[in-house]
């Protein structure tokens, strides 16, 4: 693939790949419900949600205040907790071998199968949202916490101390960048578990936040200003993404 | 002189005050979004019902019933609107609630069928399979009611989940029918998708209980008095939704809230029946339970006394 082609083109060809690849999806999209396929009551059509996504962001501008609010606070717990944990296993070789395995269970155990004892646990404002939010960012990243202390070369730390570096020394200029990359894949995970145990709770749950406008609009058949809504959250995520990404690259950028 | 007179102002002005404070109550709802819990608690909030009686109301609504008695049992909500089949088996496994009044005595559930399938009498369900919310729920037992009081047979039924998932599978002809209520199906009915084939009210045992007002025992034994505030507040709204005056307010609340057209909020007005008594009637309250523990939806070891289950002080 790609003979005879410029390198100008060679270079665009997967953006042209992927562009096309969307563009057909939304013909496809469309047709389905212009055609009769799929009953519009189930499915509206790209146009009609594009027409109701800047109407439905103003209507939810505070359900999404309180959705971000709920998973910055879930986000920030969920990693700090998850660092301090993480770490003070990391001390000690015997400590990681014997808490990683139940960690992970941790991770695999569906977490949402608790949700009916989250109202009776936190109640029935925005307690709950936190919390799930908290657990689903923080199993992934004490596992990647774990994980990172293994990056750190045993023959590094004792260069480290040949050379007459303190702990604090040790773990600035060995330890973290050893961990580095392992933590900053983590906190993506982190990231997006957080945020889809936010929306989930919102979704099942809670009385505001996009989560619960979405249920909202579904229940009331307001179909397109649910793909909408929908369309919002999934450019919300990627935003934060995008964002995390930027500042994963800018304090990293001394590994350049 | 002077110093007594602006002392007794200070006296009166801080009397005037604490009589003017309301007492707090957070009002749940065991859904949000449909008309029989959300006008009531709006109407006493709107027409200054509950300020009249001393009351600040925050309605609270959950997204379904377990989840309301669940917020009651954490202290979430003191009181709220809920109904009689999630009620029982909670409070007979051991919530600590009651149910203090009723809020409307039928539910109007049907058995709803699309117009393009081939039901069009309720005889005509002899081997459907009928969607429910879940087996062994209450709508699973009100199609199994119909198909024993009308001797149908051959009715299968399967958990279909939410409402928007058992319509779609309905106009796909996943499913040949639906147990559901008429203000979920109006929008369908009025664009002429679908039809009710058999009304459920006609072969439950009567009297009977539908929507109740349920309330935490700690929230009743300890504060009687602003219990019965709540409850006559409700009751009080219920006449004002069910009054002349009433209904306009009423319609521009289900349009605005439930988003029905304007053809369909008068359809689901109709079919309302808020209770303005609040009265509960023990026998309305024993067919409840004989119907549950008959289709197995509660044991009868679960409900042992009747009288456990509610308290008619403040209606009677």
């Amino acid at each position: 693939m790609g003979e005879g082609m410029s390198p100008r083109q060679r270079k665009y060809l997967p953006l042209a790949i992927r562009l096309a690849a969307i563009a057909i999806f939304i013909v496809i999209w469309d047709l389905a419900v212009r055609l009769g396929w799929i009953d519009p009551l189930f499915l509206a059509t790209p146009l009609d949600t594009l027409e109701h996504l800047v109407p439905v962001t103003e209507h939810a501008a505070r359900d999404l205040a309180v959705t971000l609010t709920a998973f910055i606070s879930a986000f920030v717990a969920g990693v700090f907790v998850a660092l301090a944990i993480g770490f003070a296993i990391n001390l000690s070789n015997y400590s990681r071998k014997m808490l990683l395995p139940l960690l992970a269970l941790g991770v695999t155990i569906p977490k949402v199968t608790l949700l009916p004892l989250f109202i009776l646990w936190f109640g029935i404002a925005q307690m709950p949202v936190i919390v799930f939010g908290a657990l689903s960012g923080f199993f992934p990243m004490v596992i990647n916490v774990m994980t990172a202390g293994g990056e750190v070369k045993p023959n590094q730390l004792l260069l480290a101390k040949a050379m007459g570096f303190g702990p604090l020394q040790i773990f600035r200029k060995v330890t973290l960048p050893a961990m580095l990359p392992v933590l900053v894949s983590g906190l993506f995970y982190a990231c997006n578990a957080s945020m889809m145990g936010v929306f989930i709770v919102e979704l099942a749950l809670a009385r505001h936040g996009l989560g619960a406008v979405v249920h909202d609009l579904a229940v009331t058949f307001q179909t397109a200003d649910m793909y909408a809504a929908v369309l919002l959250t999934a450019s919300i995520t990627v935003a934060i993404n995008m964002a995390l990404w930027y500042a994963a690259r800018y304090f990293g950028r001394w590994r350049y | 002189m002077k110093k007594s007179i602006l002392l007794g102002m200070a006296a009166l002005a801080l009397s005037a005050q604490s009589a003017m404070a309301l007492d707090k109550i957070s009002y749940g709802t065991a859904v949000k979004l449909s008309p029989v819990y959300y006008l009531p608690v709006l109407a006493g909030q709107d027409q200054g019902i509950f300020k009249k009686n001393g009351l600040d109301v925050e309605w609270v609504p959950a997204n379904s019933g377990p989840d309301f008695h669940r917020a009651l049992a954490a202290g979430a909500v003191q009181i709220g609107s809920s109904n009689s089949a999630t009620d029982i088996p909670a409070i007979g496994r051991g919530a600590p609630s009651v149910i203090v009044a009723d809020l409307q005595t039928a539910d109007n559930f049907g058995i709803w069928v699309s117009t393009k399938g081939h039901i069009n009498t309720i005889q005509d369900l002899k081997g459907a399979k009928i969607g429910v919310s879940r087996l062994s729920g209450a709508e699973d037992s009100y199609g199994k009611l119909v198909a024993s009081k009308a001797h149908i047979e051959g009715m299968q039924y399967t958990a279909s989940g939410g409402v928007q998932e058992s319509m779609a599978l309905l106009l796909t002809g996943g499913i040949d029918g639906v147990v559901l209520t008429p203000h979920q199906m109006i929008d369908l009915k009025l664009q002429g998708k679908v039809k009710e084939v058999a009304e459920v009210e006609k072969y439950k045992p009567q009297p009977w209980v539908s929507y109740t007002i349920v309330a935490a025992k700690d929230f009743v034994a300890k504060q009687p008095d602003v219990a019965k505030r709540v409850i006559h507040s409700i009751l009080e709204a219920n006449a004002y939704i069910t009054s002349p005056a009433g209904k306009p307010w009423a319609l521009a609340k289900m349009k605005e809230i439930s988003h029905y057209s304007d053809a369909a909020a008068p359809a689901v007005y109709d079919e309302t029946a808020l209770s303005k008594d609040g009265k509960i009637d023990r026998a309305a309250v024993k067919n409840v339970v004989d119907f549950m523990v008959q289709y197995n939806l509660i044991k009868a070891s679960d409900v042992q006394n009747v009288d456990t289950l509610f308290t008619d002080k403040f209606v009677k």
